[in-house]
């Protein structure tokens, strides 16, 4: 048998580039000893590094400096104003709450409405009073002197009598 | 020098893996001033990671702070500090998508959808250094076209970003040997089609 006809197909010299033990045992055997395969293996190892080493030299440089975050100890320090600020929140919650409850309670409508009630019949009494002085301004004990029968008598009347212009 | 290796070189360390560790460590405790070694550390390497699948140098700045701005607020959360790497990848990778969903949506709302936000070749370069710059990124452009979204995906971070194949797996969510698969299909397709696409590259690096 010739060297020739022993020598690795193409696709084992790939094959050979990427997984070596992935060849069968007797060509690993002939790549171990075949100064033609191995040639022919180093080259497209050459190459394929090659490759690599240009896409390196072919591409820039980076310039910006990475920023990483803020320290833990910041973050603590923001995590306990946020804390604090929670809990602020929180009580003025409440305290609207509880006003607003409050305020609720005490002007409540039907509240309202007992009260404008009330001061609206206070109101009635003092227009019937005035509506009363109005018609007959002499207090009811003047009305007392006078003689029976009198009924129709005018308070102008009733002064003359009590207060005679001499 | 087996291939496998070299790239498997690329991933991190033992050594600075175990101080990769204990940087995580302190930055889950609370550690700022550790969690701002760890940006000096990756921001670059993110940054470029998302400048790849965005084209967009603004747009990579923005979702690059906002990848640590996440990853800040989550390590805590991270169970086992050797994964950090591929943990701030599947965020970086998460953070890409949300762009291109809020970018669709936008887009929905819009006319015409922008194009000019490609950007790879700076307006400050020399013409031949433009034009060096542009070949490249439209070659890779070509290429990566060819290949399936899945493909494409582990293509850019087993080769564009440097990840090992676990660590790929972890970013996806998928397990390694479907991460394989997908990869030596894209390896295949950049053997066959190099050519086709402009590679291989000159080395002039």
């Amino acid at each position: 048998m010739s060297m020739d006809k022993d020598h690795l197909s193409p696709e084992e010299l790939s094959l050979s580039v990427v997984d070596e033990k992935g060849l069968a045992g007797q060509s690993r055997d002939h790549l171990k000893h075949c100064p033609v395969c191995q040639r022919g293996r180093q080259e497209l190892v050459r190459q394929l590094d090659l490759v690599g080493k240009s896409a390196r030299q072919y591409a820039p440089e980076p310039v910006r400096k990475i920023v990483l975050p803020v320290e833990e100890e910041q973050r603590k320090g923001w995590s306990l104003s946020w804390g604090f600020t929670l809990k602020l929140a929180a009580a003025a919650a409440l305290l609207v709450l509880t006003v607003s409850w409050l305020v609720q309670f005490r002007y409540s409508p039907e509240i309202d409405q007992n009260l404008i009630a009330r001061e609206m019949v206070q109101d009635e009494k003092l227009m019937i009073e005035i509506s009363m002085l109005e018609e007959d301004s002499l207090p009811a004990s003047y009305r007392e002197i006078l003689p029976e029968g009198a009924s129709d008598v005018s308070d102008e009347d009733i002064y003359d009598f009590v207060v005679p212009i001499s | 020098m087996d291939g496998l290796e070299q790239y498997d070189d690329q991933v991190v360390n033992p050594d600075d893996a175990a101080a990769l560790a204990e940087a995580v460590k302190m930055a889950a405790a609370g550690d700022r001033r550790a969690f701002e070694g760890l940006i000096a550390r990756f921001q670059g390497d993110i940054f470029r990671m998302v400048y790849y699948r965005t084209s967009s140098r603004m747009d990579a700045e923005d979702i690059t702070q906002e990848i640590f701005m996440n990853a800040y607020r989550g390590v805590k959360g991270l169970k086992d500090p050797g994964m950090f790497r591929s943990w701030l990848y599947r965020i970086a990778l998460n953070a890409v998508r949300d762009f291109y969903r809020k970018k669709r949506l936008r887009s929905i709302f819009t006319f015409f959808s922008p194009q000019h936000d490609e950007e790879h070749a700076s307006r400050d370069d020399s013409s031949l250094d433009h034009l060096e710059k542009k070949q490249f990124w439209d070659r890779l452009g070509a290429f990566l076209s060819r290949l399936s979204d899945a493909e494409k995906e582990v293509f850019r971070l087993r080769f564009l970003d440097g990840l090992g194949i676990k660590e790929v797996s972890v970013v996806l969510g998928k397990n390694e040997s479907t991460v394989k698969t997908h990869l030596y299909r894209a390896v295949d397709k950049f053997r066959k089609e190099q050519e086709l696409c402009g590679f291989p590259l000159e080395e002039s690096l």
